[in-house]
């Protein structure tokens, strides 16, 4: 495969910078500070309900999976190890609690939940010119591929980092991250996006 | 070449500013939901606290049965030397492997309404709760001792009435 410049040295990840931080406020729960696990939840609180508002499209759901989110984060506690960074642990959580949260709500199939998880972005800004267009191509991608997209560039997770959130081999990520812009590049619409 | 590698690498910028721009809905997070989060979190996180306090006092500190099992050896010694009868050296060896043993184990757990951890319930717990219901009325859940589902004064007083029964009647 070749390999894609973008792909491969493209944005770094903003995971590695908390991870001391975060490691800090664990160790510091672990030992029982209420004071460390609310400096953990304010860090990532917007992340999280925001996500949840990609998988759910509803703010209400949204709200919904940030509770579930944080109780699930809660009950690893004490002796909780954090082992990579913790947006790459919460992630598998966030992408299911959604899921669940919109199977309970009736608006998705259980058999189809994987392909409508990513199906509704978000509308555009407003008076951007272009973003629409951006929105119709993306909405083609195939899910993992948008998924893959987004948390490269959206999250800024590293390489490693969604092969670790997505339980997927990080030649996995790459050739899924390479085809999603071989896609925008090839559509017209989105092509200035990629300096082309 | 490197023009090509400025231009695709200006390409994400311009992608990565795109996508962003598509994400960049702020959902407001209620106060009630942060609420729900911390509350949660702190009366999961209070009795790993309390441990936490209590095992590091133990550890700084020997219990009375550790004082009392030092006496025991102390005058087991002297047993000894009074009469050189191997029934002192017995009452030595057991009263200092009790020491030992004795020391390592922790106090039985703290009691919620000892708030600030010095192994007795007594009224600078109730002045500790008022004052800390005071600048948190959400901070100790646990305590709704009059079960009426709230955490508040009446609380504080019957944390007080405990106490001074609990002292009446012999230290907790």
């Amino acid at each position: 495969m070749v390999l894609d410049p973008i792909v491969d040295t493209g944005a770094e990840s903003t995971g590695h910078t908390a991870l001391a931080d975060d490691a800090e406020l664990v160790a510091a729960i672990n030992r029982g500070s209420h004071a460390a696990f609310e400096s953990l939840y304010h860090r990532h609180r917007d992340w999280v309900v925001n996500l949840a508002f990609r998988f759910t499209a509803d703010e209400a759901l949204a709200l919904d999976v940030l509770q579930e989110t944080f109780l699930y984060l809660l009950r690893k506690f004490p002796g909780f190890e954090l082992r990579a960074s913790l947006r790459t642990f919460l992630y598998p959580a966030i992408r299911n609690l959604s899921i669940a949260a919109r199977r309970k709500a009736g608006r998705c199939q259980a058999d189809d939940f994987e392909n409508e998880i990513l199906g509704s972005l978000p509308a555009p800004e407003a008076g951007v010119a272009g973003d629409e267009d951006l929105a119709v191509v993306l909405a083609k991608l195939p899910v993992p591929q948008r998924e893959v997209l987004l948390l490269r560039f959206v999250d800024g997770f590293s390489l490693e980092e969604i092969a670790e959130a997505l339980s997927i081999p990080v030649g996995t990520v790459k050739s899924r991250l390479h085809n999603a812009l071989q896609t925008l590049r090839a559509d017209p619409r989105s092509r200035q996006l990629l300096g082309e | 070449m490197n023009d090509d590698q400025n231009q695709t690498k200006a390409g994400p910028d311009k992608l990565r500013a795109a996508l962003l721009r598509l994400e960049a809905r702020k959902i407001v997070v209620p106060p009630r939901v942060d609420e729900a989060v911390l509350r949660a979190a702190r009366e999961q996180m209070e009795p790993v606290a309390q441990e936490a306090r209590v095992g590091a006092r133990n550890k700084a500190l020997p219990s009375e049965s550790s004082w009392a099992a030092l006496c025991a050896g102390v005058y087991g010694f002297f047993t000894v030397r009074r009469w050189a009868a191997w029934g002192g050296v017995t009452v030595t060896i057991v009263a200092v492997g009790g020491l030992v043993w004795l020391g390592g184990h922790p106090r039985s757990a703290a009691r919620p309404e000892d708030l600030n951890a010095d192994g007795v319930v007594d009224m600078l717990d109730a002045f500790a709760l008022a004052r800390e219901l005071q600048l948190d009325p959400a901070s100790h859940p646990q305590l709704d001792l009059n079960a009426d589902g709230v955490v508040d004064q009446r609380d504080v007083q019957a944390l007080a009435a405990r106490a001074v029964s609990l002292e009446r009647g012999g230290r907790s």
